[in-house]
């Protein structure tokens, strides 16, 4: 008898616990919630306020949680390779593609994508903005959030002095020293341009940039295998570029990084800026810019006899590949009701600037008049470089190697040989641990 | 002895044997869950760090392996120039972080060792500075230190002097992250002093003046000398705390520019949170514990040399 009212007894009191404490993931062919990880840029917080139209049509709900850009790789990756499944959406920013895609992270997303080809209107994409998530011929993201470099100047200060808006390397830095008031004292700004100088991430991507304007290439193919390439020549022509280009910036150039560098051109102390396309916000808002209205657009600088190839980078969404069925399909169904036109155009009416990774919206006459830099990015997606940051797995190293020693170079402690060299040594040996 | 005699003392003692087994039971069942914490939480930890030393181990690159390679991560430490030169830039700081703190500390306790109705509240307003969380005290010195739109650079600009960038020169970097932890800890320092100028003994002090000493000669020849195990201890805890520095930096330079302010703490982080080398990270960690190690043992033999002399 007592045996029986035990029973009865732990009956009743465990299995509402298990109803309680069952995963909430596991419920059908469907789950009814998922995760996104999202770096802090524009995008997320548009996603803040999309969110919930999807939740209200599908009755999926859709968590948020938001990085900045370090610590969104570093908790992406640990969640990819630690298997603790807590994001089954990831935003992968295009250096990023090698790290997650090469060893089976993300979910293939091709099959998906051609069965709902009519609803995605691939046509759409610029190819550079699509084949930017790709790895090798897979598609495992789709753009989310694309970011392009340009030029950043004062058409007011530029059409008063009559200097030529540049094109070349050596037409930007012949604007920089114009604009310099201490090599020019006729100049209307104090220097004439504000870039990433802060150790680390920062002046790293800004060498890069550099380099594919030069022409260089940090990581190339060769016999079959990866090899460092960072002190080739073209390499070492643009660290010296950004050396030379020191005088023309503030005082505090080694302490800019992305937002801060719009800010010296947003207060009128710079005259240029080359930098991404998606913070045209930070410059064009007349409460806190000083500039809004004056500023011009132009395609990122180019050695000359080279084309000019632009920077691309910005984020894709992929699907967690260590995530159950049931949320790899709840995960596709949100990625796939933001990735048509429509998706996208409520995306930049929630004020995401850099949701423009389509021809429809890039060409499209009421964003250009929000959005003035846009019909320069339609130009610049066309001929996007997506790799002048590398996206093999060893990006990662090769932005750290390159975050100190270039930083040492602008300090004066090394040439720029021998900074490239230090750096190519520990990407090399990278390299050779990935073989 | 008769046998009842006999038996009443086997029975004492079986009684005292299981009075003392039972003591014995009691103390260990008290010790025990502090014991297991311990092991938990601290040597566990420390011995899964060691082993972790031993081996070639990258947190997000699972394809590399778990390779157990001996010593070679503390020889590549060795002959690591970011390693030794973070090793100098911590000394650099502890040098001078510290000299500062003990001679502005010990200023400020003198200056408040007296009775007067303003000491209270200036000691209160003192104390602040600690209480605040380091992170904090990094964020604020970061905006008061900015090349730009910094409060210092304001005045400095006001009177003439033009803008230091203070955090991209790597002649400045390292002084203001030095300002920033003196203004944080020198109140710890002074109230240690102070604690110890509260003790001194007032006949010494008394026959002293009697002797018409100078206030100088007083400090000199009376006070410092019987404030030497004080001063040794507030070396001590200083010391190590400044060796171990890591939020001011992180916040306020990431070691930067170049490794100007890369301090071992800082150097560590880079490998094991940035790198996800942790094997690596590891060893730093055990070649840090090690000096800090030396260092603390250099100041306690001291300190035991001076009580034992005193």
């Amino acid at each position: 008898m007592m045996t029986w009212i035990r029973l009865i007894a732990v009956t009743v009191l465990i299995v509402p616990l298990l109803l309680v404490v069952a995963p909430a993931y596991a419920e059908g062919p469907m789950a009814t919630e998922i995760t996104i990880a999202s770096v802090g840029d524009p995008y997320a917080t548009a996603l803040d306020k999309a969110i919930p139209e999807f939740t209200a049509l599908t009755g999926i709900k859709v968590n948020q949680e938001v990085f900045d850009y370090d610590n969104g790789r570093k908790k992406q990756l640990l969640d990819a390779t630690g298997g603790s499944t807590l994001y089954d959406i990831y935003s992968i920013d295009v250096p990023w593609v090698g790290e997650f895609d090469d060893p089976g992270y993300m979910v293939p997303l091709d099959d998906m994508i051609a069965a709902e080809a009519a609803n995605i209107v691939l046509d759409d994409y610029p190819q550079p903005v699509w084949d930017a998530h790709k790895w090798n011929g897979v598609q495992y993201q789709i753009p989310l959030a694309t970011g392009v470099e340009m030029l950043f100047y004062r058409k007011d200060l530029f059409e008063q002095d009559g200097i030529k808006v540049p094109e070349t390397t050596q037409e930007f830095l012949d604007a920089c020293k114009h604009f310099t008031k201490a090599l020019n004292p006729d100049s209307p700004t104090e220097y004439g341009c504000a870039q990433n100088g802060q150790k680390g991430a920062a002046i790293a991507q800004q060498w890069m940039s550099w380099n594919s304007a030069f022409g260089g290439v940090p990581i190339i193919e060769q016999d079959g295998k990866l090899v460092a390439n960072m002190s080739s020549p073209e390499g070492i022509k643009a660290a010296e570029f950004m050396k030379e280009m020191l005088p023309t910036m503030p005082p505090n150039a080694l302490e800019l990084a992305w937002d801060s560098v719009f800010e010296e051109i947003a207060q009128g102390r710079v005259a240029m800026a080359p930098q991404w396309a998606s913070r045209v916000f930070l410059i064009e808002n007349p409460e806190k810019s000083a500039v809004s209205g004056k500023i011009g657009y132009a395609l990122f600088p180019h050695d000359e006899g080279l084309p000019s190839r632009p920077g691309l980078g910005g984020y894709g969404m992929g699907i967690n590949a260590g995530v159950s069925d049931e949320r790899k399909a709840a995960a596709w169904e949100f990625m796939k009701w933001l990735a048509n036109p429509a998706g996208e155009k409520m995306l930049v009416k929630y004020g995401d600037n850099a949701a423009a990774n389509r021809y429809s919206s890039l060409a499209n006459c009421e964003y250009q008049a929000f959005y003035p830099n846009w019909p320069v990015m339609l130009e610049s997606y066309q001929r996007a470089n997506y790799n002048f940051r590398t996206r093999y797995p060893a990006y990662n190293t090769m932005s750290d190697a390159l975050g100190v020693e270039i930083s040492e170079m602008m300090l004066g402690n090394k040439t720029a040989q021998e900074a490239l060299d230090a750096a190519q040594a520990v990407v090399a040996e990278e390299l050779a641990r990935m073989e | 002895m008769s046998g009842a005699a006999g038996g009443q003392e086997n029975s004492t003692a079986t009684s005292a044997r299981v009075y003392s087994k039972q003591r014995n039971f009691f103390k260990w069942a008290m010790l025990l869950p502090t014991i297991i914490i311990l092991l938990i939480l601290t040597i566990y930890p420390l011995l899964y760090m060691v082993w972790t030393s031993l081996h070639s181990w990258n947190l997000t690159k699972p394809q590399y392996g778990y390779k157990f390679v001996g010593l070679h991560n503390f020889a590549t430490a060795l002959s690591d120039s970011r390693f030794l030169g973070s090793v100098l830039t911590s000394l650099t700081f502890v040098v001078l972080a510290v000299a500062f703190e003990l001679a502005l500390g010990f200023a400020l306790a003198l200056l408040l060792n007296r009775a007067r109705w303003y000491v209270a509240p200036m000691r209160l307003a003192l104390l602040l500075p600690m209480m605040v969380t380091p992170i904090v005290v990094g964020l604020v010195f970061l905006m008061m230190f900015n090349g730009t739109h910094g409060v210092f650079n304001f005045f400095l600009d006001s009177l003439g002097f033009g803008k230091i960038p203070f955090l991209a020169d790597p002649k400045t970097a390292l002084l203001a992250v030095v300002i920033a932890d003196v203004w944080q800890w020198t109140p710890f320092v002074m109230l240690i002093f102070m604690a110890g100028l509260a003790t001194l003994p007032d006949a010494v002090l008394e026959a002293g003046r009697t002797d018409c000493v100078s206030w100088f000669q007083e400090l000199w020849y009376i006070t410092l000398p019987l404030l030497k195990p004080v001063i040794l201890v507030t070396l001590l805890i200083r010391t190590i705390d400044a060796f171990r520095l890591f939020d001011l930096v992180y916040v306020m330079t990431k070691g930067g520019p170049g490794t100007a302010t890369e301090t071992l703490s800082m150097y560590i982080y880079v490998q094991g949170f940035d790198k996800f080398e942790m094997g690596y990270a590891s060893a730093l960690a055990i070649l840090m514990l090690v000096m800090v190690n030396i260092v603390a043992q250099f100041f306690i033999r001291t300190i035991y040399v001076e009580e034992s002399a005193a």
